[in-house]
């Protein structure tokens, strides 16, 4: 069983809606507008940083962009065991989320 | 826009550096970078800079959190061997730990001095709003105004809110409740407006209805106490001077501490214009302070101009223009001075620099012992940054171990630091906690960055093959800082010397009358008629040696008069003098010298009320040769000048001696002067208190030493000399236990050299002398820098002084001596040690 911590697990997410354009930038805009406040740089990179370490991330530089003073992007991309993980979390989710559980918060 | 150049601003990209390894932040500076142009692009400069420092600041944490969980082990690391050397050079990290302790108490001790200064009448709500009304005429500034300004300004400017008179009695009142009198020298007068433009806190009773009534009064916890212990005091009836009765409307909780409005007990304005009359309804009198509320947001700048003129134009001084006083402000404008803040600030900090300055001393003179160490650590793959993270890290670990011991010091001493001071400072403040954390980081962070960027240059390849040759370089700027370190020292020695001198003189250029052995007694309201009784009585006994009278008593005369006219002197030209009335005898009692003519004497009856003696002030603000016969009209009344006496000080030595001149009038007698015999102090108090209680019964004896009143003056210049003592000591104990940790080191570093020396045939002596050249250099460097700067300043600070002393070369070569004496005997000890030892020690290892 994978458990990520909730910070991870955002981020994760956030990489795999992004597909192809998962990188600092637009994955601190994607989870702030997820979850509906502001990430700091700092906040994203931390959970980042720990995905990457474990494998559930790729990570690969591209070509400079003059918009960042002429650096390349690391952009994210997700392995196969991340998409694992990913499913995984679904699961658990739906186990534990049962229907009263819903009935009861709606 | 050039693509391949950096827009974020540079301290930021610093920041960045500093706390991210090398990929993440090539890969944050790209992010921020991208961010940071679409910002500025789409927003402006200033919005995009403002959301850069935000966001930057917003990520530090996750960064240091980041770098906290990626880098544990290596903390860890550092946390060992910064213990581990702590516990082998305990020596070392004691000087290092007690030096910046000391110095950081040193700064809470004058930070909480600080506040304190600050805080006074900061309570009352609307402060900022609040103003006394200042009168100022051609003549001299006054605190004090007419009775009807309060209600005039309230009534007749719509921006003044509301407005409250602040007024005294003129003598001490006797207040008894049944069986207990006590005289009472603090009873202020208000009007009921007061409580709502200041606040006072209720313990019983309404601030809104408590003046409703003129009779009424408000006490203090205290005197509420004295009177009624364990009893409601809420309504009880309390007598005024055997004739009014008072009815209790409230309790004020013990005034707080920091009000420059003091009083025991308040009454209603309104109790005095009923029992006085008329006085209260002119304009050219004045004698009470008048409070001023502004509207919200009023600007009192504006305010100013138009109410300058109100006295003007109801009839009173055509001279006077009426000024705002910031209540804020009063309590600088009258019982303290601003400057104190900065010259103890100025203190503070000199303290905290020398601390830093031996901490970063003794950490770059051990650099050798830990060059290996770094060296592996490059090795290995650290970067400079990380011996910089290791190196800061140990000096913060050391700065809040310094700032708890220093705690400790500031909660077990400040006792005495109260006393010293006269203050009532608490250290339940929260202010205290930020203080000190600000410090630990402050110390730990300038102290450290030297030792820090100084060590991490060290290239391993030169460590390790044992070629270190920084050391030259780094051991002129140790000589420097201790050079530094001592002029500060020196400079502060200088001005406790300055201080104690000034005071010396003080006290050496003496009165001007004899105020030893006088005893002085307040005569209370309604009792001066039984002053020609009780003089009598006293006269003649051989316990007694003269009894004499005045109405503004010694040390200081604060009446001033004006209205007097002379021969010679411009009519159209209002001059104010200081003025006094006395009984005859005063000049013999106080022993006082004539300088010329006669003085006043009890047989003619013409001395009475038309009779002066002037002092040689005057005689030359008349500019004439000889004043003795010379008519002097007051108001309308004849009178002559019948002799002259020399200057005494009657006024604090800050000013000069004004012209003052004496009047002889009995009736306006309110405070006793007794001169009694040296010995046999304890019967003379005796007799005199018997005679007052067979005289004058039903008025409470109480009495003071002239001398005993006099010292109290010099209080606060004592003070202030007491803690410039206390801090130069401390400035001086810290200096030499830096220099006592550099001598070790020195010696230590040359005990090879010292060896080879002895064995060559060096005496002792000449090894003593070649450890302690050196640090005596600095100290002379030192000298030859405090000595103009010294002198300068503390003449700066004698100019503030009528009576002063000079700053005298003899204090500047005392200073600098003993700071070399100090400075020497510290080093010789190790100097002696190192030369002492056998040089077979030393050697063998070889």
């Amino acid at each position: 069983m994978i458990l990520l911590s909730r910070s991870e697990e955002i981020v994760l997410l956030a990489i795999w809606k992004l597909k192809d354009n998962a990188y600092g930038v637009s994955i601190r805009e994607q989870v702030s507008k997820d979850t509906g406040h502001e990430w700091s740089f700092g906040a994203v990179y931390k959970p980042l940083k720990k995905l990457v370490h474990n494998d559930y991330v790729e990570k690969r530089s591209s070509e400079p962009f003059p918009e960042r003073g002429g650096r390349s992007k690391y952009m994210y991309s997700l392995t196969s065991s991340g998409k694992k993980a990913l499913k995984e979390i679904r699961k658990i989710y739906q186990a534990v989320w049962t229907e009263e559980c819903k009935l009861a918060f709606d | 826009m050039n693509p391949r150049k950096d827009t974020l601003p540079f301290p930021g990209k610093a920041i960045l550096w500093f706390f991210l390894n090398d990929d993440d932040y090539y890969q944050a500076i790209g992010d921020f970078e991208e961010e940071y142009r679409f910002k500025a692009e789409t927003k402006g400069p200033v919005r995009a800079k403002l959301w850069f420092w935000f966001l930057l600041f917003k990520s530090l944490p996750g960064f240091i959190s980041d770098h906290l969980y990626w880098r544990g082990v290596m903390i860890k690391n550092y946390m060992k061997i910064a213990l581990r050397n702590i516990k082998n050079q305990k020596g070392y990290s004691f000087i290092n730990i007690t030096g910046l302790a000391v110095g950081i108490a040193c700064c809470l001790f004058i930070i909480l001095w600080v506040f304190d200064e600050l805080s006074f009448d900061r309570f009352h709500k609307d402060v900022d709003n609040i103003y006394q009304v200042l009168v100022h005429t051609d003549v001299r500034n006054n605190s004090t105004s007419p009775a009807l300004l309060a209600a005039t300004l309230k009534e007749e400017f719509p921006d003044i809110e509301d407005a409250t008179r602040f007024h005294w009695f003129f003598q001490d009142a006797l207040i008894s409740y049944k069986n207990k009198s006590f005289y009472e020298r603090r009873i202020r007068l208000v009007d009921p407006s007061f409580f709502s433009m200041f606040n006072f806190p209720f313990l019983r009773g309404d601030p809104d209805s408590a003046f409703e009534e003129p009779y009424s009064i408000v006490l203090s916890k205290e005197s509420a106490e004295k009177y009624f212990p364990k009893q409601d005091p809420m309504g009880k009836i309390l007598t005024m001077n055997q004739e009014h009765e008072l009815t209790v409307t409230g309790v004020i909780d013990n005034r707080p501490r920091n009000s420059t409005l003091r009083f025991e007990m308040l009454m209603p304005m309104e109790f005095r214009v009923l029992t006085e009359g008329s006085w209260y309804t002119e304009w050219t009198n004045f004698f009470v302070y008048s409070f001023v509320k502004l509207k919200d947001g009023t600007n009192p700048e504006s305010t100013n101009p138009k109410i300058a003129d109100v006295i003007k134009n109801n009839g009173g001084r055509q001279d006077s223009a009426l000024a705002l006083l910031p209540f804020g402000e009063r309590y600088f404008f009258f019982y303290s001075e601003k400057s104190n803040i900065y010259v103890f600030l100025t203190v503070a900090a000199f303290i905290l620099i020398i601390a830093c300055f031996n901490f970063m001393n003794l950490s770059t003179a051990r650099s050798a012992k830990r060059a290996k160490e770094i060296g592996m650590r490059k090795v290995v793959g650290a970067f400079r940054k990380h011996i910089i993270y290791q190196f800061l890290g140990e000096s913060l670990f050391f700065s809040f171990t310094a700032v708890i011991l220093a705690l400790v010091m500031v909660a077990l001493l400040l006792p005495l630091f109260n006393k010293l001071t006269g203050k009532e400072i608490l250290l339940n403040q929260p202010f205290i906690l930020l203080a000190s954390i600000g410090l630990a980081l402050f110390t730990g962070l300038a102290a450290g960055s030297y030792p820090a960027l100084f060590l991490s240059s060290f290239q391993p390849v030169k460590v390790l093959t044992g070629k270190l040759k920084s050391r030259a370089k780094s051991s002129v700027l140790r000589k420097a800082l201790v050079a530094f370190q001592f002029t500060l020292s020196i400079l502060l020695i200088i001005g406790m010397f300055v201080v104690y001198k000034q005071i010396n003189y003080f006290q050496s250029i003496g009165t001007g009358y004899n105020k030893d052995h006088i005893v002085s007694i307040p005569m209370g309201r309604g009792s001066e008629k039984y002053f020609y009784a009780f003089k009598n009585e006293l006269q003649g006994d051989a316990r007694i040696l003269g009894v004499t009278g005045t109405a503004a008593s010694l040390p200081y005369f604060n009446w001033h008069q004006s209205g007097f006219h002379w021969e010679g002197k411009d009519p159209d030209k209002q001059i104010s003098v200081s003025y006094n009335a006395v009984d005859n005898d005063f000049v013999e009692t106080l022993n006082i010298r004539m300088v010329e003519g006669r003085s006043f004497a009890r047989e003619i009856a013409s001395d009475e009320s038309a009779s002066y003696l002037v002092n040689q002030e005057m005689v030359k603000l008349m500019g004439k040769e000889s004043v003795v016969g010379e008519a002097l009209i007051h108001m309308g009344n004849p009178g002559m000048i019948i002799g002259v006496v020399e200057n005494f000080h009657f006024q604090w030595y800050r000013n000069q001696i004004e012209p003052l001149i004496l009047q002889l009038l009995p009736q306006g007698v309110d405070n006793l002067l007794i001169r009694i015999p040296p010995e046999n102090v304890t019967s003379s108090l005796k007799l005199i208190k018997q005679t007052w209680e067979k005289i004058i019964p039903g008025y409470p004896f109480e009495y003071s030493f002239l001398d005993d009143d006099f010292s109290r003056n010099f209080r606060a210049i004592e003070r202030t000399g007491g803690i410039l003592n206390s801090f130069a000591v401390l400035a001086v104990i810290i200096s030499c236990l830096g220099l006592f940790g550099l001598a070790s080191f020195a010696a230590e570093e040359r005990t090879k050299e010292i060896g080879i020396r002895k064995v060559l045939g060096s005496s002792t002596s000449a090894i003593v002398m070649l450890l302690t050249k050196d640090f005596s250099k600095c100290i002379l460097l030192a000298t030859l820098i405090a000595w103009p700067v010294g002198y300068f300043v503390m003449n700066q600070w004698l100019s503030n002084f009528a009576y002063r002393t000079k700053v005298g070369f003899s204090i500047l070569i005392f200073s600098s001596m003993l700071a070399l004496i100090i400075a020497v005997l510290t080093i010789s000890y190790q100097s002696i040690k190192a030369a002492l030892a056998n040089p077979v020690d030393s050697l063998r290892y070889e």
